[in-house]
């Protein structure tokens, strides 16, 4: 029997109860949803974590060598990262400030730490429009925009709020909104003009403050190759620095995440017992749906085909009941991944990649369950049919 | 009647139904390490409160949490021991520090605590008693319960710390859990060698004790018309209120296990219509010939009912078990406050009995169904 038949038979098998299939489909549906929650939370607190790299829009990075994640504080001398100059295929190089301050709500005057970032007005080389927008009103002094998405301890802000904020609880007003969202770190966001943010968090430092920054930003010519420029700037330039493009920030970002939390541990164990809870479901189902059809099997095997036709089509009832199960699951998880950024403000994104994962592991599940139902097939007797 | 119908339906298909077991089983497990984190999570915000000594805690009106505490003057607590009502008042810094790990040759975070040895910091008699050999120049206690991957030491060795070497002179069990990876308990003295010679003058938690009979609320009251605006006092149930809420609620920790559990619990419920349902329909006829020969419609719901309190008793036993053995484990390797209390196991068994009713409720309307006439 040719595959596609057998594929044929499994669904006359199953739609032959269509009732049935809904709620069989609707169980694994389940699992499926344990396991893009967990998953989902697991890929929320990294990619809430590491929510900056992507943001910026340099395509190398240079840092202070002791910077060994961005929440780090470790800042370099300005004077190093600006002999990228001397490198040819450098189009441009701007820096970018970060500080975690206080936050006081101006409801109830409770503290809460915020990212403070300061960027380079003229060119912020940091991909929110709303920067750009609102340049003039940042050019004033005491003046930011907020994150609209922060958490809602920080208070109810609205464009002209006064907020105190820094180590000296200085006044500064809302400008303008952008969006962002907080992490584990942070309860906010805050941008504004390299000025504006050395007033609110002033460096401790003997030499000129804004002679250290926290990140260089370097644009290259077009037609430049990152890698070759990379390369000069690891030969020619004097000090020492790290440099990245903003992808590998990201994923360092992201193993910090999971090496310095326990998070990919915990999410990780309830990830394998949705797992094996899927197994079970899907083995209660597909045991079920051959104890019914035990006659038919006997039938085809009466009829003279091999084992493996058996195996075939049980493996196709597995895959068909899979892929049934996965769509009504993604549906369902749409909505709790919604109900979740809501309550939870994680950056809950379904991918393409996480989405294909998934339905590998529901096939795999599904699978697994389909050859452990496999041996009372195996077995059944054409003989006592009748 | 007194045939156990429903015990021995269940137990006809032994294999059917160690599968359906297993399903509910795991479902239970889920909620139960659902719960097991949220509740480590609690227990790892106030861990550090829980060892020390106070009735109010004194400290920045910027305090966020243990790690972000914001500072106070010295002179606030000298104001504050200058109450009639306070026994002592003892001042601690909080500081994240780095210990240089032989085993692997890296610094790893440490949650410094800094105290005075003269004062009674911690509630411990034990620990207590150790603090006293923290006057040596330039010593330290470590907290055995550290992060799995952190070498082994013993009293006695001396370890870098900021890059100077501290003797460790006793040793004591907290566990800091998600914070850092161990802590270490040293005195303002150390503290003071560790920071340059830059003596301490400011402090981040300040721990009062009452004298006997005094009311922690009213004596708060008094103390703050004397102290100055840039500090608050907590009891030890605000602060406690605080951290839980700050680690549950503000991130997102708590609710993140609160769904866990949710959806585990839907999905038991689930797994228990299923096999309730598919038990059903395969004894149709059982229960059709029960109703002809003369049983009441609630006899035959109370066979349902039954098999699926049966179902639920007996997927918690084994999941209650396997919990406290994951427990266990997961506690060894992620040094983790995992342990199980009474009062979580009987919530989850509560679950359990309503995720049966609720899966029993819905797959019940078909006995309903079951019709003598159609047995023929």
């Amino acid at each position: 029997m040719k595959l596609s038949r057998q594929i044929f038979v499994a669904w006359k098998m199953l739609s032959f109860r269509v009732n049935r299939l809904l709620f069989s489909a609707f169980g694994i549906a389940f699992s499926v949803v344990i396991i893009f929650m967990q998953m989902g939370f697991f890929n929320g607190l990294n990619d809430s974590q590491a929510n900056l790299p992507p943001k910026l829009l340099g395509d190398l990075v240079i840092s202070s060598p002791e910077k060994k994640h961005l929440k780090s504080s470790r800042t370099i001398f300005s004077k190093i990262p600006e002999q990228v100059w001397q490198i040819e295929g450098v189009r441009d190089i701007r820096h970018l400030y970060f500080k975690a301050n206080y936050w006081i709500n101006p409801e109830d005057n409770t503290a809460n730490r915020v990212l403070y970032i300061g960027v380079d007005l003229e060119k912020p080389m940091i991909s929110i429009p709303e920067i750009d927008l609102y340049r003039e009103q940042l050019k004033l002094p005491n003046t930011m925009l907020y994150d609209k998405k922060s958490r809602r301890e920080l208070g109810n802000i609205s464009i002209g709020s006064d907020v105190r904020i820094g180590a000296k609880q200085d006044f500064f007003k809302v400008v303008g909104f952008f969006e962002l969202g907080p992490n584990i770190s942070y309860e906010g966001h805050v941008i504004m003009s390299m000025d504006n943010f050395l007033q609110a968090n002033p460096r401790k430092t003997l030499t000129q403050p804004d002679q250290r920054v926290d990140l260089a930003l370097i644009e290259l010519q077009p037609e430049a190759d990152p890698e070759l420029v990379r390369r000069e700037i690891l030969n020619y330039m004097k000090g020492d620095f790290f440099i990245h493009t903003p992808e590998e920030l990201f994923r360092r970002e992201v193993m910090t995440t999971i090496k310095s939390t326990p998070s990919g541990f915990i999410l990780g164990v309830s990830l394998l017992v949705g797992l094996v809870i899927g197994i079970i479901i899907c083995y209660q189902i597909l045991f079920n749906e051959v104890t019914d059809n035990i006659a038919q099997f006997a039938m085809i095997k009466a009829m003279g085909y091999s084992s493996s036709v058996l195996t075939g089509i049980v493996l196709s009832c597995a895959m068909i009941l899979g892929t049934i199960g996965f769509v009504l699951g993604i549906l369902g998880s749409v909505g709790l991944y919604e109900l979740i950024e809501k309550l939870t403000q994680l950056a809950m994104h379904l991918s393409v990649e996480r989405i294909i994962l998934v339905y590998v592991l529901t096939l795999f599940m599904c699978v697994c369950s389909g050859l452990l139902a496999l041996k009372k097939v195996i077995k059944a007797d054409p003989a006592e049919l009748y | 009647m007194r045939t156990p119908i429903a015990w021995l339906n269940i137990i006809q298909h032994k294999k059917r139904t160690a599968a359906a077991l297993a399903g509910i089983a795991f479902s239970i497990l889920l909620i139960f390490m659902q719960l097991g984190f949220l509740g480590a999570t609690r227990k790892n915000a106030t861990v550090v409160y829980d060892l020390m000594d106070f009735d109010l805690l004194l400290c920045s009106n910027t305090f966020l949490t243990l790690t972000k505490a914001g500072s106070f003057e010295r002179l606030a607590l000298v104001q504050a021991q200058s109450s009639n009502a306070v026994e002592h008042a003892s001042g601690v810094l909080v500081r994240n520090s780095l210990l240089l790990d032989e085993s692997d040759q890296t610094e790893k975070r440490v949650l410094m605590l800094s105290i005075n040895t003269q004062d009674p910091v911690f509630r411990d008699p034990n620990l207590a008693l150790k603090t006293s050999r923290l006057r040596e120049r330039a010593s330290m206690l470590l907290d055995r319960r550290s992060i799995p991957g952190f070498g082994s030491w013993d009293v006695g060795e001396f370890r870098m710390v900021n890059d100077e070497a501290l003797q460790i002179v006793g040793d004591y069990e907290m566990g800091i859990g998600i914070l850092a990876s161990t802590s270490m308990v040293v005195s303002h003295e150390t503290t003071t060698l560790l920071g340059d010679g830059v003596p301490v003058t400011k402090y981040n938690l300040g721990l009062i004790k009452l004298k006997e009979g005094s009311d922690a609320v009213s004596v708060r009251k008094d103390l703050l018309a004397r102290l100055p605006g840039t500090v608050r006092l907590m009891t030890r149930e605000e602060l406690n209120r605080k951290e839980q809420v700050f680690y549950l609620n503000t991130k997102p920790i708590g609710i993140m296990f609160r769904i866990g559990a949710a959806v585990a619990f839907i999905v038991g419920a689930v797994i228990l219509y299923q096999i309730l349902s598919s038990e059903i329909s395969n004894r149709m006829g059982e229960y059709a010939t029960l109703k002809a020969m003369g049983y009441s419609p609630a006899f035959v719901y109370i066979i349902g009912i039954q098999q699926g309190i049966i179902y639920s008793v007996l997927g918690f036993i084994p999941a209650c078990i396997l919990g406290m053995l994951l427990y266990n484990v997961l506690h060894g390797i992620s040094g983790f406050h995992l342990w199980m209390p009474l009062g979580r196991a009987l919530f989850v068994f509560v679950l359990a009995l309503l995720m049966c009713s609720i899966a029993s409720m819905f797959a019940l309307g078909k006995i309903r169904n079951a019709d003598p006439a159609d047995l023929f």
